[in-house]
């Protein structure tokens, strides 16, 4: 239960952590902040998370509710500032990378969908899995992920998903 | 692995994480000397006020009190400026924003908030000018308009004003100056909090101490949910509602769906029956574009006016019919249903 274990838990799960923030919040850098402030809160409770069984679980949890967090506070700094800015991201030359496609796209869903995909398809949790991390019904993980794929497939910035849903929805 | 993971995997990971382990740790010490910072600072008003208290209640002595100067003193250590300041003027014409703050820790770390982004930087004294090193910040988006008149005077290695009175004479300032301007500071007795927003009407504000700990459980109220959410649920009560995303598809859900956030910043989340949803960004977003909704006669951000609505009958319902599971989570969902 030392600072080393808190600090090896926390090297072995940030790239992964980082990553599945990435595509919840579809930014990089937030991710980046939003990774260590969930770190904080683990090593700062060190002694009961890693007492629980599934640390990691918790870990994502916390994030995904940090990712919530800073998602609200975004809306409320775009809407303070909608009208002094008035303005929209400059497009981009040329086409857009595959990753930053992805990134939107992921990102652009419903809270719930958005964790339900990353769940289950970055961080490889299953049906029960992610509905222990969500705190949902395992029906409910299934018809979020089915709405979701239907979501990506219909938006048409992911064909090479094209029948995915039949494939991973039970 | 299918086309889907690989994809994700891809987007996901395309960047080496640049921070590690030690970061983490640093945040943490930084955070446990904050708490430390302000405990102290209220034990010592707290010990102040007693023997303020006692002096007065037992000598009866109503004199002039005698003013301790803090702050700056001797700038050429730096020890007497430690602490943490807030501007009280600039030499730009700008009225600082809430929440700008420099903390100078006595390790050589500074840390502040311009408005909008975090920094840190190391930071020294010498022969009488603030010396602060490569200053990182976090990279919010800001708006355009964002001053960076602090940061900038950071960065030109300032002179340090010797000691100044603040207008009132009773508090000692610091004052940094360079060649583009200054910003005076006057000593704060804690870092302000980094999200406004905390003076919400939506009370008791319940502190978090888990994010994943269902505040109602924690405040041991979870075993009269209903009651207590019927209670709070008092026609031209505020509830908070936060910006939040708007719902998944183009149907309508009849539901009452109840989260408590461990923040404070959404207490209460409300489908109210009969409310169509898709396609917004936000709740608030989304309720101004119905034009309100029923019930809703003000609406600004976070806050929701419920006012007598033709729905009471079925929101009451709904809420009763809760149960204390559905609290656990923050996902609690009930009752989701297409139209």
């Amino acid at each position: 239960m030392s600072d080393a274990d808190a600090a090896a838990f926390c090297d072995r799960v940030r790239t992964r952590l980082v990553g599945a923030l990435t595509l919840t919040c579809g930014d990089r850098d937030v991710a980046e902040e939003l990774a260590q402030d969930t770190l904080v809160r683990v090593w700062e409770r060190w002694a009961q998370v890693s007492a629980m069984d599934s640390p990691e679980g918790w870990t994502f949890r916390t994030a995904f509710n940090l990712a919530s967090s800073w998602r609200r506070r975004r809306a409320a700094e775009r809407r303070a500032n909608r009208r002094a800015t008035e303005r929209e991201p400059a497009p981009q030359d040329g086409a857009i990378a595959e990753t930053e496609i992805v990134r939107r796209a992921v990102s652009s869903l419903p809270e719930r969908q958005r964790a339900v995909i990353v769940a289950r398809f970055y961080l490889g949790y299953d049906v029960a899995g992610t509905a222990q991390l969500l705190g949902c019904a395992p029906g409910t993980v299934k018809a979020t992920t089915s709405q979701a794929l239907g979501n990506l497939r219909r938006r048409g910035l992911m064909p090479d998903i094209e029948g995915q849903e039949e494939v991973e929805v039970q | 692995m299918t086309a889907l993971q690989e994809l994700l995997e891809r987007a996901a990971e395309t960047e080496t994480v640049r921070f590690g382990a030690a970061d983490v740790r640093r945040r943490v010490q930084r955070r446990s000397r904050r708490r430390r910072s302000a405990m102290a600072a209220v034990a010592l008003v707290l010990i102040a006020g007693a023997t303020v208290w006692a002096v007065t209640t037992r000598t009866g002595d109503t004199a002039d009190r005698t003013d301790v100067a803090t702050g700056p003193g001797d700038s050429e250590t730096g020890d007497d400026i430690e602490g943490v300041w807030a501007p009280i003027a600039y030499s730009a014409v700008v009225v600082p924003p809430p929440g700008v703050y420099i903390e100078l820790e006595g390790d050589g770390t500074l840390y502040g908030n311009d408005g909008c982004n975090s920094f840190s930087a190391t930071w020294s004294v010498d022969r009488g000018h603030l010396i602060v090193g490569e200053i990182e910040q976090t990279l919010q988006a800001c708006d355009p308009e964002q001053d960076t008149h602090l940061i900038d005077i950071l960065r030109d290695q300032p002179e340090i004003a010797q000691p100044a009175t603040s207008v009132d004479g009773e508090r000692a300032t610091l004052e940094l100056h360079s060649d583009r301007g200054f910003v005076a500071f006057e000593p704060a007795n804690e870092v302000p909090p980094d999200a406004p927003g905390l003076d919400s009407p939506c009370s008791p504000i319940i502190e978090a101490e888990d994010p994943n700990v269902n505040e109602l459980e924690r405040a041991g109220l979870a075993d009269a949910v209903p009651e207590f959410l019927i209670d709070r649920f008092e026609l031209g009560s505020v509830i908070c509602l936060g910006g939040r995303d708007a719902g998944d598809e183009e149907t309508t859900v009849q539901a009452v769906v109840i989260e408590l956030w461990s923040d404070g910043s959404l207490v209460a989340r409300w489908l109210i029956p009969g409310w169509p949803t898709g396609g917004g960004e936000t709740w608030p977003d989304y309720l101004e574009s119905l034009g309100g909704g029923p019930g809703v006669e003000e609406l600004d951000y976070g806050f929701l006016q419920v006012l007598p609505s033709e729905h009471e009958d079925e929101i009451r319902r709904e809420i009763a019919q809760l149960g204390e599971s559905d609290y656990v989570s923050l996902w609690s969902h009930l009752g989701t249903r297409g139209a």
